[in-house]
């Protein structure tokens, strides 16, 4: 096998850094059957590497990191450089599972070849996988939204980030992305209104569902944030619309029937009963009274009928005072709590191993 | 009433609709134009000599605090009734609070077939409520006519005058411009001496009216 070199270099420069290794990854029985699993396959014992990285997968708890690692051994295993020694519909089982979780990059160089490589290709051309990468460690402050973890996924996906606090509380949506197969995804501690996220531990959860199939894919972060919630001062309350006074006076319905009947009956009785004296009383008593009494008594019960009440000015005056004072309290604490807000600082632990 | 003061008051009430104005004026100011289709008919010894129709147009005016109290205004009306002219002049003061005042005027008038003029004082009552706030106001007013030429008080004939007044009226004042209108009647009964005149006619005006609304 011409990687066997390589492999085996890479096996003495492995060796040669274990005091360094060991302090970023700690040895585990796990590794080490998945290790033995890349010894099988490198000495072209395949159905032992095959049977090793089966068993791995089959204990089941995996770590992300660990299942990726057991799924290329197993692709790898089946999909050989020796191509009678080939197991391609096997090797297609392993390699979809392998790109759900690992929608870009490469295989290790220990277990690279051609064939596999153009396995892969295919195998991400037909299948919907999703990752993300977060940052060890994080400051945000305020409002501010921050880029912070990458999403990539191997076709175009629409994207969520979301943060649950506590048990029983439902999640907050952080950020969102369009249908796109990569992007970054922000952080914000506070919305202006309320604590997006608090101190305390979280787990930050990122959906890519993707846009060409019914697919999505669940992606979780623990996470440590340490910081104060800011106190923000009460808003004041609205004024009651209850309690402002009356700005208009009552309907004047009645006064506008009762004062048409009056004043269209007194027009009436002025040209039938205030008559002059002596000749002039006997002439002829003016008919157009009766139309004007008529025209009056009729204008002054529409106007009743359609009178929405009398502007009181005093009232609107003090209305207007109490609105302007109640406008001036809550600019105050509005200021007051976005200052607060902004002064909102969060520094955020990411465990990058997605769960 | 003339074209061109009817063209005006058009004009007026045309950007009545288009203009805000709710200004606080300190004084309640009103002015305006009418006319009114009269009859008048005349007696001299207590025989009628006259009965003629004629419009007779005129000009009020009147000024008060807004917050009410009193006043001073003014009224002149006049009219040709075939060959003789009609003219009233009168100057009044008032008291009373906003929608009800008592008011005294002094004035003239002419006097049918004659050249000569009559003095007259007139007291009375006035009242002017709105219906709400729907800009429709309802007015009522009477009045009792006096005796106007002092001078002539303790003469051996002196000719006195009387007789008596009353108007009726519902008025519009526009919600966004300072304008009113004016539809009512109004009756009068005039005496001095022998002669008499019953004058009745409705009454369209359109004024201006500022504060106190």
């Amino acid at each position: 096998m011409r990687y066997r070199f390589a492999c085996t270099l890479m096996l003495l420069s492995n060796v040669a850094l274990a005091p360094v290794a060991a302090g970023q990854q700690q040895p585990s029985p796990v590794m080490d059957m998945i290790e033995k699993a890349k010894n099988a396959l490198n000495n072209l014992q395949y159905t032992q590497a095959r049977t090793t990285a089966r068993e791995v997968l089959a204990l089941g708890k995996l770590k992300r990191s660990q299942e990726i690692a057991a799924l290329q051994v197993a692709s790898a295993a089946y999909y050989p450089d020796e191509a009678s020694a080939r197991m391609p519909d096997s090797a297609v089982i392993f390699l979809k599972r392998l790109v759900r979780m690992m929608p870009t990059g490469p295989f290790p160089t220990d277990l690279m070849s051609p064939g596999l490589d153009s396995q892969l290709v295919w195998a991400r051309q037909t299948t919907f996988g999703a990752s993300a990468r977060a940052p060890l460690e994080v400051t945000i402050k305020g409002t501010e939204p921050r880029l912070a973890i990458d999403v990539m996924a191997t076709r175009p996906a629409r994207w969520q980030l979301l943060v649950i606090s506590t048990e029983g509380v439902p999640p907050v949506l952080l950020d969102t992305l369009g249908s796109t197969p990569g992007g970054r995804l922000s952080l914000r501690a506070h919305n202006g209104n309320s604590v997006l996220i608090g101190p305390g531990d979280h787990e930050f959860y990122i959906l890519g569902i993707s846009s060409t199939s019914p697919d999505t894919i669940t992606l979780k972060f623990d996470a440590s944030v340490k910081g104060a919630t800011p106190t923000l001062v009460d808003i004041p309350d609205a004024p009651d619309p209850k309690r402002l006074l009356p700005e208009r006076s009552p309907r004047a319905l009645g006064g506008g029937i009762a004062g048409g009947l009056i004043v269209g009956s007194a027009t009436w009785a002025m040209a039938n009963y205030a008559r002059p004296p002596k000749a002039l009383g006997d002439e002829a008593k003016d008919g157009r009274a009766v139309v004007v009494g008529i025209g009056i008594g009729l204008g002054s019960i529409a106007a009743g009928i359609l009178d929405k009440g009398r502007p009181n000015r005093t009232n609107i005056k003090v209305n207007a005072a109490t609105r302007a004072d109640y406008l001036n309290r809550l600019a105050e604490a509005t200021e007051t709590n976005r200052k607060r807000i902004n002064e909102y600082t969060l520094a955020i632990t990411i465990d990058p191993e997605i769960k | 009433m003339n074209v061109p003061v009817l063209a005006v008051c058009v004009i007026m009430f045309a950007a009545a609709s288009a203009v805000e104005a709710q200004i606080a004026y300190p004084v309640d100011f009103r002015a305006s134009v009418l006319t009114s289709g009269t009859k008048r008919n005349v007696s001299l010894d207590n025989t009628v000599t006259g009965r003629l129709d004629a419009a007779v147009t005129g000009f009020e005016a009147s000024v008060s605090p807004a917050s009410g109290g009193g006043g001073i205004g003014g009224r002149i009306l006049q009219g040709n009734f075939g060959a003789d002219s009609f003219l009233m002049r009168e100057a009044r003061v008032f008291i009373g609070d906003k929608a009800f005042f008592i008011e005294g005027a002094y004035g003239e008038r002419s006097l049918l077939g004659s050249d000569s003029t009559a003095l007259f004082s007139r007291a009375g009552i006035r009242s002017t409520i709105p219906i709400g706030g729907s800009g429709v106001w309802l007015s009522v007013s009477g009045a009792k006519y006096f005796q106007g030429d002092f001078s002539k008080k303790d003469a051996a004939s002196p000719e006195k005058a009387d007789g008596w007044e009353g108007e009726t009226a519902i008025l519009y004042a526009t919600p966004r411009f300072p304008a009113f209108l004016r539809f009512g009647y109004r009756t009068e009964y005039f005496e001095i001496g022998a002669r008499e005149e019953h004058m009745s006619g409705l009454v369209l005006g359109l004024g201006l009216w500022l504060g106190g609304r």
